[in-house]
C-alpha cells in the first residue's frame, strides 16, 4: 500500500500529538525545556503572538557585539493559509540602557535563507555562534535596539521549513513583536517602536509584514521596514534561478513552498527519484552547502520526464501559488527602504526595481539604494546605511523618499549564471598603511587605492589587482622629508579563496609590490631619486572569518612581511637600504566595497 | 650622465639635511677620533660644505667600506662615527635609533647593517679581475649573512638567494660549490640535501 503524502503527513502528526508536552489551554507563558525538547510544541492554543514559553538562552556573536542577554521562544502564529502555527526564535536585547526617549525600540530581524535542516534554524545557529548574519545582528544590538530573530515557520521538531511562503514569514516576524513583550524580565515593550529588517528571503518577509502589518497586526507600533534583494515576482526569480549559481534556492523553494502547498505543488508527483532524492538531501543541509551542492543544476534534472521550468509553470496550480508569493500587491503604510546589488547573482535586480514602482505607484513612501556588489557582499554592506536609515525613522525624523527619481533605470552586472560562482570586488576601497620595522613609521596609502579581484568560489581562486596612486608621504629621517612614493604591483594578486558549509570565508594569497621612492626633499626642493626594492614585496593576503566580512569591512589583510634591499638609490642606496629593508614590516590592507547610489 | 644626476640628488638631500643639522649638534661632531674613525669634520660643519664636497664625503665613506674587509662586526656601543659612514649617514642612524628603548644597541645594528650593504654595493662593482679582494669580501659577506638574517635585516629567502649568488662567483667548481652552499644554508637555518651526500 502507497500511502499518499498528506497521509503520511497525517500520520506523523497523530504520533507527535501523542508525544506532546501539554500545556493548559491559554496558558500563561512558561519557560520551556532545555535542549531539543524545547523545539517541541506543546499541546496549547493561544491567539497569534501570544507567547507559549521561553528560555535565556545564549547567542554567540562574535566580537563586534555589545553586552546582551538573549531568550529563545515559542510563539502562536499563522500560515499562509491562515490556519494557526507555531514558531520559535530568539530575542536579544542589549545590557546598557536605552538612553534614548520613550521605550527601546525593537528590530524584528527577518532572516535570509538559513536551509532546511532543523540545525540551520537561526536560533540554533546563533547557539552555536555560526550564525552567519550575526554581524549585522550585532550591528542592530550596537545601535541599542532589542533584535527579535524569528526562524521562520517549520522549524520545530518533526516539521520541515515552509521556505518562501510569504504570508506565512510575514506573519512570523510580526507575532514575534507582540510575543517577545511577553517575556518576563525581557524589557522588550509592546508599544515600542518597531521596525522589520530583512535581506533576500528576509527582504520577502519584511516586505510581506509590510503588506499585512495593516490587516494582520494593527496594534504594532511599526515605523520602518527596510527590504534588501527581495523576491518580489516569484516565476521571473525560477526563471532566473533555475540552471544558475543560485539553483539551490529554486530547490529549497519547491520543497518549502510544497510543504506549505501540498495541493497545489505536488512534489512526489512531479518529482523524478533523482529529485526526491534531491529534495531528501536539501532537507539535511544548511544554506552553503546547499548552495554548491546544486549549483547551475536545472529543474527540468529532477521532474518526471525531465518537464521543464516553463512546463511546469503552466500546471495551473503551480502557477497560482508562484504569483500568490508575489509582492506588491498593497500599499505599505510605513516608509520603506528598498535596496540591492546591482550586481546580484541570486536575485534580479530588475524584479526588485519593479517593485519600488509599484509600490510607488500605490503612494507608498520608499527609498531605494542601489549597492555595487553582488548578493552576499551586499547583505553585509548595507548593514550602516539600514540601520543609520532606521534610526532616523525612530528619531520620528520625517523621509521624503524617492519615488520620483530623474535617473536612468540602472541595469544588472552581475556575473552570468550557468558557471562558477565568482564574487567580484570591483575597485574596492583599499585603505592600507604599511608600518616601517626601522624607521618606527607607517606609510598611508592614498585614499584613492583600491583593489579589484574575482574571487571564484567554484573553481577557489583569486586573481586581483591593486591600484595605488603616486603619493607623498612624510617620512621623519634627519628631517621631515616629503618621499614621493609609489607602491606599485609586480604582478597580480593571486591565492586561493574558499567559503565552507559553515559560511566561513578563506582567502589565502599573495600581492606583489614595489616600493618606490620617486623623489624626496621639502617643498619644492624635490630630488628625483627612482630607487626601489631590488624585487617585489610579497604581502600574504590571509583571511580567514565569516562571509560578511566582504560587506561588513571586516576584511582586512595583516601581518609582517621582508622587504628586498635598495637599489637604483645612487650613493645613498646603502643607507635606504639600512633604513627601509628587512623583515617585520607591518601592514594592514582592509579593503572595502564602494558606496552605495541611490535610485 | 645617470651618476651625475644621482651625485646631485644626494647632494640636494645633504644641503637640506646640514642646513638643519648644522647648529644642533656641533659636539658630537667634535667627538670624532680613532683609527677606523674619520680623523675630523670638515671644518665648518656640513651646512657649510659646497656640493662637491658633501658628494665626495658620501663616495669616500662608501669606499671606506673596503678598508672593513677582514674587520669584524661592532660588538659594543658604537660612539664615534666610522669612517664608512658620512655626517649625513651618522646623523641619520643616531637619529632613528633615537625611535628604539635600546638606544645604543640599535645604533650597533644599523652601523652593521649599512657596513654590510655598502660592502654588497661594492661586491656589484668590484672589477672580476681583482679576484683577491674580490674573494675577500665575498667572504666576509658570506660570514655576515647570518647576523643579517638573526637580526631580521634579511629574509631566509633572500639571503639565500645572496649566499649562491655569491657562491657562484666564488667557486667554480659545481660540486663544491653545492657543498658550500649546504653549509652556508645550513648557518640561516635552511637544510637541503645534496646529491650524491650520504
Amino acid at each position: 500500500m502507497k500511502l499518499s503524502y498528506s497521509q503520511v503527513a497525517k500520520s506523523c502528526l497523530v504520533a507527535a500529538a501523542l508525544a506532546l508536552p501539554t500545556l493548559p489551554l491559554h496558558a500563561a507563558p512558561v519557560e520551556g525545556p532545555s535542549g531539543m525538547a524545547f523545539y517541541t510544541p506543546p499541546a496549547t492554543t493561544g491567539a497569534k503572538g501570544d507567547l507559549i514559553w521561553y528560555r535565556p538562552a545564549t547567542v554567540k556573536l562574535g566580537s563586534g557585539a555589545p553586552g546582551y542577554q538573549a531568550w529563545n521562544l515559542m510563539y502562536h502564529s499563522t500560515d499562509a493559509l491562515g490556519k494557526p502555527n507555531v514558531v520559535t526564535g530568539t530575542v536579544i536585547v542589549p545590557k546598557a540602557a536605552w538612553r534614548g526617549l520613550g521605550a527601546r525600540p525593537v528590530i524584528s530581524y527577518a532572516v535570509g535563507t538559513h536551509g532546511l535542516n532543523q540545525s540551520c534554524a537561526p536560533s540554533l545557529q546563533l547557539a552555536q555562534g555560526t550564525d552567519y548574519e550575526s554581524a549585522n545582528i550585532a550591528a542592530a544590538l550596537q545601535a541599542g535596539y532589542s533584535v527579535l530573530i524569528s526562524d521562520n515557520p517549520g522549524y520545530t521538531n518533526g516539521d520541515t521549513p515552509t521556505y518562501l511562503a510569504g504570508k506565512a514569514q510575514g506573519h512570523a516576524v510580526l507575532d514575534i513583536i507582540k510575543a517577545a513583550a511577553q517575556i518576563p524580565g525581557a524589557g522588550v515593550s509592546a508599544s515600542a517602536k518597531a521596525a522589520i529588517w530583512g535581506y533576500s528571503q528576509g527582504g520577502q518577509t519584511a516586505s510581506w509584514a509590510a503588506e499585512l502589518k495593516d490587516s494582520y497586526a494593527p496594534g504594532i507600533n511599526l515605523v520602518g521596514v527596510a527590504a534588501g534583494g527581495t523576491p518580489a515576482n516569484f516565476p521571473a526569480i525560477a526563471h532566473y534561478l533555475d540552471g544558475s549559481t543560485g539553483a539551490s534556492f529554486l530547490m529549497q523553494a519547491i520543497v518549502g513552498l510544497g510543504t506549505q502547498y501540498p495541493d497545489h505543488i505536488p512534489v512526489e508527483e512531479l518529482a523524478s527519484a533523482r529529485g526526491l532524492a534531491m529534495m531528501e538531501t536539501a532537507k539535511q543541509q544548511c544554506v552553503f552547502e546547499s548552495l554548491f551542492d546544486v549549483m547551475n543544476e536545472s529543474i527540468s534534472s529532477y521532474t518526471v520526464d525531465n518537464l521543464t521550468l516553463d512546463q511546469l509553470m503552466t500546471i495551473p496550480p503551480v502557477h497560482e501559488t508562484l504569483v500568490e508569493q508575489n509582492l506588491g500587491k498593497n500599499r505599505i503604510s510605513v516608509p520603506l527602504y528598498q535596496y540591492h546589488g546591482q550586481a546580484d547573482e541570486f536575485i534580479p535586480l530588475d524584479q526588485h526595481i519593479a517593485l519600488k514602482k509599484q509600490y510607488c505607484q500605490k503612494y507608498s513612501n520608499v527609498t531605494f539604494d542601489l549597492y555595487p556588489s553582488e548578493h552576499i557582499v551586499t547583505q553585509f554592506q548595507a548593514a550602516p546605511y539600514v540601520l543609520s536609515w532606521l534610526g532616523d525613522r525612530f528619531n520620528g525624523r520625517p523621509t521624503l523618499g524617492n519615488c520620483v527619481t530623474l535617473k536612468p533605470e540602472p541595469k544588472s552586472t552581475a556575473n552570468p549564471g550557468g558557471g562558477n560562482f565568482v564574487v567580484s570586488l570591483k575597485d574596492w576601497k583599499l585603505d592600507a598603511t604599511i608600518g616601517l620595522n626601522t624607521l618606527k613609521q607607517d606609510i598611508t596609502l592614498p585614499a584613492k587605492s583600491t583593489f579589484t579581484a574575482d574571487t571564484d568560489m567554484t573553481a577557489q581562486v583569486l586573481d586581483g589587482t591593486l591600484s595605488i596612486p603616486t603619493f607623498k608621504q612624510k617620512l621623519n629621517i634627519v628631517l621631515p622629508l616629503d618621499v614621493v612614493i609609489t607602491v606599485s604591483p609586480a604582478e597580480r594578486a593571486r591565492g586561493t579563496v574558499s567559503l565552507n558549509d559553515q559560511g566561513i570565508l578563506q582567502v589565502q594569497g599573495t600581492a606583489h609590490t614595489y616600493i618606490k621612492v620617486n623623489s624626496a626633499g621639502l617643498g619644492l626642493l624635490q630630488i628625483p631619486f627612482g630607487c626601489q626594492t631590488e624585487r617585489s614585496v610579497a604581502f600574504p593576503i590571509n583571511f580567514e572569518g565569516p562571509v560578511s566580512a566582504l560587506g561588513s569591512g571586516d576584511l582586512t589583510f595583516n601581518g609582517t612581511t621582508s622587504f628586498p634591499p635598495m637599489k637604483n638609490c645612487g650613493l645613498f642606496n646603502s643607507l635606504f637600504t639600512v633604513l627601509m629593508s628587512g623583515a617585520g614590516q607591518s601592514y594592514s590592507f582592509n579593503v572595502t566595497p564602494p558606496a552605495p547610489t541611490r535610485w | 650622465m645617470k651618476r651625475g644626476i644621482w651625485l646631485l640628488g644626494g647632494l640636494a638631500v645633504v644641503i637640506i639635511a646640514g642646513m638643519t643639522i648644522w647648529g644642533q649638534d656641533r659636539e658630537t661632531r667634535e667627538e670624532q677620533s680613532a683609527s677606523m674613525m674619520v680623523d675630523h669634520e670638515p671644518v665648518g660643519g656640513i651646512g657649510e660644505l659646497d656640493p662637491d664636497q658633501l658628494a665626495a664625503e658620501q663616495l669616500a665613506a662608501n669606499q671606506a667600506a673596503w678598508a672593513e674587509l677582514g674587520e669584524k662586526p661592532y660588538q659594543g656601543p658604537v660612539t664615534e662615527r666610522p669612517a664608512f659612514v658620512s655626517s649625513l649617514e651618522w646623523r641619520v642612524l643616531k637619529n632613528v635609533a633615537q625611535q628604539h628603548p635600546n638606544t645604543e644597541q640599535e645604533l650597533t645594528r644599523l652601523v652593521n647593517h649599512l657596513r654590510f650593504a655598502k660592502q654588497w654595493d661594492l661586491w656589484h662593482e668590484i672589477d672580476p679581475q681583482d679576484q683577491t679582494r674580490r674573494s675577500a669580501l665575498g667572504e666576509q659577506l658570506l660570514l655576515e649573512i647570518p647576523d643579517r638574517v638573526k637580526n631580521q635585516e634579511l629574509d631566509v629567502v633572500h639571503a639565500q638567494q645572496m649566499q649562491e649568488s655569491l657562491l657562484m662567483a666564488l667557486i667554480p667548481d659545481v660540486t663544491e660549490r653545492r657543498q658550500r652552499a649546504a653549509q652556508e644554508a645550513a648557518r640561516i637555518g635552511v637544510q637541503f640535501r645534496v646529491e650524491g651526500d650520504s
